[in-house]
């Protein structure tokens, strides 16, 4: 008896055991494997590009307190980090918080590679470019309708993202599905290198991506917009000019994109501009559902303050929400005369009341107007303020192309005329009720400034005062250049921010850029 | 009373074990140990009526709403399943081969969590408090598991009752790591001897007892599941909260991080060690053990790089360290008669680590956040250096002993400030120690007992904090920020900010040694109080005092930072025992 119950315990130890070795393969019950994804929701595929588009606004999966990277889901998003790059370095937009990094920044001084604002968008990027690879080989394993369409809305995305590395920090490496899951750490890729690949990939899926797609995905225009933005910088990033691809692409936009400028100029800045014809690409904000505090909401809210405004008009709920951190400089007011005799719509975007003309201490709320072209009240309707903006960030839009066509004319590119760049000018004037101009005073003067009076705080102005050559030295000085009030010359290699430490120190690879 | 948060767990904990003696083999066990700990809890969070934390402005106007009820709740089930089975087989001999005993055996433990949450809001608009919506997780589910498995065998030798030698293997699996990488194999072998039995040590009179220890033992460590979760080796999907939707009539999914190539941290130790009994009445007892401990394969969550991983940071296994030391425990029986009786327990410990190798690169961030704003980190691994060092400029000070503020030592005297003239500085200490002071004398007992280090350094980030002239200028018209005393030297006004490089500057590290009186108790026996029932009444005084030159708050913190954490209390308690 004792023996059958022996034999009995052995044969069932023995069973159990074999059993239990496979519950060493865990499964979790929340979080989903690609099969079970693709099992549960047919339209798994675009949940997985919206969070790529989302990388460029949001913070992480959780809301606007969660991070997909280890940085700050509040200070790290990318919109946020490009506004901060190219806004508060340059000459239109400050910061008053004076927080240690973002200092440096608004003050152009004293960068160096522990300032978290520099890694904030470097980790973004590497962020996105990941992701995008991982459903770039997940798209060779999987059909979806329009595969060729999607697969080319990734490697844009991609590819948005390798811009801004081209353009922040003129380096970077260069990881795409061919070598991903290689740990050892990836050889440092050159700007040129960079931009080759960008443009390639450009070239290559302009003609499959699709002409029209739904709101704040990729189309045709899109991609020819960023096409023209690289070579239009070409001169900067490689050292060889490429206006005319720039002026073919920026005519291709204009001519076969079927956008049109909103009759008014502030309608592209408001809680309502999903319906504005001009916007080419928007990076999406939503009060209720897109939440976070590094897309417009940076803007907005940062922009206000209970203390010298009202801010329920601008469908900001005042108190703590209105941050009150950036103003405008008389470097971007200043550019339009008086500010109470102009007749252009974009000079009455400044809160003047309470606040003073001169910034003499960038600490100061009073000092400087802050900008108010950025708002979360509706245009076309009534709305109620809401903590977080719902009002998309325009991040490319017709206006835009307009000015870049002009300036690749004055630069010399074959194409267009000076009578037609004259009146691409004219009609972003006239819809401001600004006066026009004749073909002789179309200067690249005159566009630098116009690319202010239109374009500040849409991320584009350190790029173009580099591209005019005003950025660094001492030839254009605006208010706190420099760590001082009326401005000092700062050095050359400024024109690309220092890679950030983490990067240095976790591929060896890396270098520091000159000067850092 | 405005809030309650009652919590309720019932839990069920139970165990079998069967121990079978084989009849044919006398010598021969067989042993299934089965255990289930089960429990089930419930986190209910209320507000009252009219709670202060629940007013909510009714659409930005002049109206407003009270929110009572339920703000928060959690269910939980934490199921842990362990399987012990062995068979154990002894056998005693005459002669100078005493006794042999070999175990092997297999053990299975399951660690499951699962549970949901029910998460609420206020309606910016009508300021009414309502569910949280997550429609992919309409429950705010959480489902953890942990599978742990092993296979081990062990053997016993006793030769002449003087030397024991034990040796063991264990394979050990883990459900965090893939099937490739899940094993790990940890030998060990140890030789005990001892030395009192041998019979030249019969008459030394003063040697009450002496053993002397030598060991080699490999571990394993893969607890991560703090930093990364319960499958950080598993590619997954997570989906996207209601607030981080982005595409219209889409999901939103994103990968997350994971790395297939995960696998055991090792620890080999070597211990050589001497346990003592020395003079009459125990006079001095106690045992020194030097040690030398190398581990491979060290988890840690460092930055990746850049692109290559899903996010910016992941756990890896990153290298090796090395450490060595010594720890010396001795009790001083010093009097001990009918009435009194006078005892000091004494320990010294010495620990010195380094890293040896990180594979890739040279150096890794090992955390260590200061508090300015986030992700400003000052500690680091370097190879060559000890673990979580941290990176700082040396401070240059003027004639007068002041810091100048933004100036350092360029350190490699190319004419520049960068972060090639940092350098590493341990701020983990070498020397701990502790003691006790023990007395009784009739119906009274005294005891207490001081713990401390020798070197070590502390970052006295409340200088980084609140320490900076410009922090005393508010930031908004309506409040006033607080800053340090700079007239009694809590801080330097020289210094108008830290930004830059200042906040990496040695400046702000001081020397950490300190002696520490942790607890302090007097009392006082009446015996026969009742009967036959003895009282004693004591009072007793926890974390009285600390010695330290440092000039913060405390030198004993999490990180080697200290910044305003909550304070240590120093406790006072009276009590009364009844002993019937």
């Amino acid at each position: 008896m004792k023996r059958i119950k022996l034999y009995g315990l052995s044969i069932l130890l023995l069973a159990s055991i074999f059993a239990c070795t496979d519950d060493l393969n865990t499964k979790p019950k929340v979080e989903l494997s690609l099969e079970q994804l693709l099992q549960q929701d047919p339209n798994a595929i675009t949940g997985i590009m919206s969070k790529l588009y989302g990388s460029f606004a949001l913070s992480g999966p959780n809301g606007p307190g969660s991070s997909d990277i280890s940085d700050d889901p509040g200070e790290s998003p990318f919109l946020r980090g490009i506004i901060n790059l190219q806004e508060f370095t340059a000459d239109g937009m400050k910061n008053r918080w004076g927080d240690n990094g973002l200092d440096q920044l608004t003050t152009a001084s004293n960068w160096d590679e522990n300032n978290k604002f520099f890694r904030y968008l470097y980790n973004r990027v590497y962020y996105t470019v990941p992701q995008c690879n991982n459903l770039l080989l997940v798209l060779n394993n999987v059909d979806v309708p329009n595969k060729q369409s999607v697969i080319s809305e990734v490697r844009f995305l991609r590819s948005l993202a390798y811009y801004y590395m081209i353009d922040c920090f003129g380096k970077g490496v260069l990881v795409t599905e061919a070598n991903v899951g290689q740990s050892a750490p990836l050889p440092e890729a050159s700007r040129q290198q960079l931009f080759d690949f960008v443009e390639s990939e450009l070239l290559a899926i302009e003609n499959s991506i699709a002409t029209s797609n739904d709101y704040g995905r990729a189309n045709k225009a899109v991609v020819r917009m960023l096409l023209a933005k690289l070579y239009l910088n070409a001169e900067v990033y490689t050292g060889t000019a490429h206006y005319t691809e720039a002026l073919t692409y920026t005519k291709k936009v204009i001519d076969e994109g079927g956008y049109t400028l909103a009759t008014n100029f502030v309608s592209n800045f408001s809680g309502d501009n999903r319906t504005s014809p001009e916007i080419i690409y928007p990076l999406i904000a939503d009060a209720l559902v897109s939440q976070s505090y590094g897309n417009t909401t940076y803007i907005v809210n940062g922009s206000m303050n209970s203390a010298t405004m009202n801010t329920i008009p601008f469908g900001n709920p005042g108190g703590n929400d209105a941050w009150g951190g950036h103003r405008a400089t008389k470097a971007w007011y200043g550019l339009f005369g008086d500010l109470n005799t102009s007749t252009d719509d974009r000079a009455e975007l400044f809160w003047t009341s309470g606040h003073q003309y001169e910034m003499v201490d960038y600490k100061e709320w009073t000092h400087g107007y802050p900008s108010v072209k950025f708002r979360n009240s509706n245009y076309f309707s009534a709305s109620t303020p809401t903590v977080f903006s719902g009002t998309d960030f325009p991040l490319f839009r017709l206006a835009d192309a307009y000015l870049m066509f002009a300036e690749c004319v004055v630069r010399g590119a074959s194409g267009g005329t000076i009578n037609q760049a004259t009146d691409y000018v004219n009609a972003v004037r006239t819809r401001a009720n600004a006066s026009t101009i004749t073909p002789g005073q179309l200067t690249l003067d005159f566009l630098i400034d116009e690319r202010a009076r239109e374009l500040n705080l849409e991320v584009h102005r350190s790029s173009d005062l580099i591209r005019f050559g005003k950025f660094t030295g001492g030839s254009y000085l605006w208010p706190w250049k420099g760590n001082t009030q009326n401005g000092a010359a700062i050095p050359n290699t400024y024109k690309v921010f220092p890679i950030p430490l983490t990067a240095l120190q976790a591929n060896p690879n890396l270098t520091q850029n000159p000067g850092y | 009373m405005q809030r309650t948060r009652p919590e309720k767990a019932v839990r069920f904990l139970g165990n079998i074990e069967f121990d079978y003696k084989m009849h044919f083999l006398p010598e021969l066990r067989a042993v299934v140990n089965l255990g289930l700990d089960a429990s089930r809890a419930r986190i209910r969070e209320n507000f009252s009526n009219n709670s202060l934390a629940t007013y909510r402005v009714i659409n930005s106007g002049a109206n407003y709403v009270f929110n009572s009820g339920k703000n928060y709740s959690e269910n939980q089930t934490m199921t842990n399943t362990t399987l012990d089975s062995y068979l154990a087989y002894t056998k005693t001999f005459d002669g100078f081969f005493k006794k042999f005993d070999i175990q092997g055996g297999y053990s299975y433990q399951n660690f499951k969590n699962d549970g949901n949450k029910e998460i609420y809001r206020y309606n910016e608009t009508t300021g009414v408090r309502e569910v949280l919506p997550n429609d992919n997780n309409p429950n705010n589910r959480y489902y953890n598991v942990l599978n742990l498995q092993s296979f081990f065998g062990r053997a016993n030798f006793d030769f002449d009752n003087k030397y024991l030698l034990t040796l063991s293997l264990r394979a050990d699996g883990s459900s965090l790591f893939r099937e490739e990488n899940r094993w790990g194999y940890f030998p060990s072998a140890a030789l005990a001897w001892k030395l009192k039995e041998e019979s030249f040590m019969k008459n030394v009179n003063f040697i009450n007892d002496i053993k002397v220890r030598l060991g080699v033992g490999k571990t394993g460590q893969q607890d991560i599941t703090g930093t990364v979760g319960f499958y950080p080796s598993t590619p997954l999907f997570t989906v996207g909260s209601n607030t981080s939707q982005y595409l219209d009539n889409s999901n939103l999914y994103s990968a997350i991080a994971y790395n297939e190539d995960l696998t055991w941290e090792k620890t080999t130790t070597y211990n050589l060690g001497v346990d003592f009994d020395l003079f009459k009445n125990n006079f001095v007892s106690g045992s020194f053990d030097i040690y030398k401990r190398e581990t491979n394969d060290l988890l840690a969550r460092v930055p990746l790089p850049p692109g290559q991983g899903l996010s910016d940071t992941f756990i890896k296994n990153v290298g090796s360290t090395e450490s060595k030391g010594f720890e010396l425990g001795l009790n001083f029986k010093l009097i001990q008669t009918e009435n009194f009786t006078f005892e000091i327990p004494t320990n010294i410990a010495y620990t010195h680590a380094k890293v040896t190798d990180l594979k890739d690169v040279e150096k890794i961030s090992a955390g260590g956040s200061l508090p300015t704003g986030t992700n400003v980190n000052i500690a680091e691994h370097a190879v060559g250096f000890q673990p979580y060092s941290f990176w700082v400029f040396q401070q240059l000070y003027n004639e007068n002993g002041e810091a100048i503020p933004g100036a350092f030592v360029d350190r490699n005297a190319d004419g520049v400030i960068t972060n090639d003239d940092r350098y590493y500085k341990a701020v983990i200490p070498n020397w701990t120690f502790g003691f006790g002071i023990n007395f009784t004398y009739k119906k009274w007992d005294f005891s207490s007992s001081f713990r401390g280090q020798f070197g070590g350094q502390v970052y006295n980030a409340r200088k980084l904090t609140s320490g900076w002239a410009n922090r005393a200028i508010p930031t908004n018209s309506s409040s006033l920020s607080n800053v340090l005393d700079f007239y009694n030297g809590e801080a330097d006004i020289q210094f108008q900010n830290y930004n830059g490089n200042a906040t990496f500057s040695d400046y702000f590290l001081e020397d950490a040694t300190f002696l520490r009186c942790e607890n302090i108790v007097i009392g006082y026996r009446f015996n026969k109080f009742y009967k036959n029932s003895t009282m004693r009444v004591y009072g007793a005084v926890n974390n009285p005092f600390i010695l330290t030159k440092y000039t913060g708050q405390d030198p004993e913190n999490f990180g080697a930072i200290d910044n305003n954490f909550y304070p240590r209390p120093t406790s006072f308690t009276f009590g009364l025992n009844f002993d019937f």
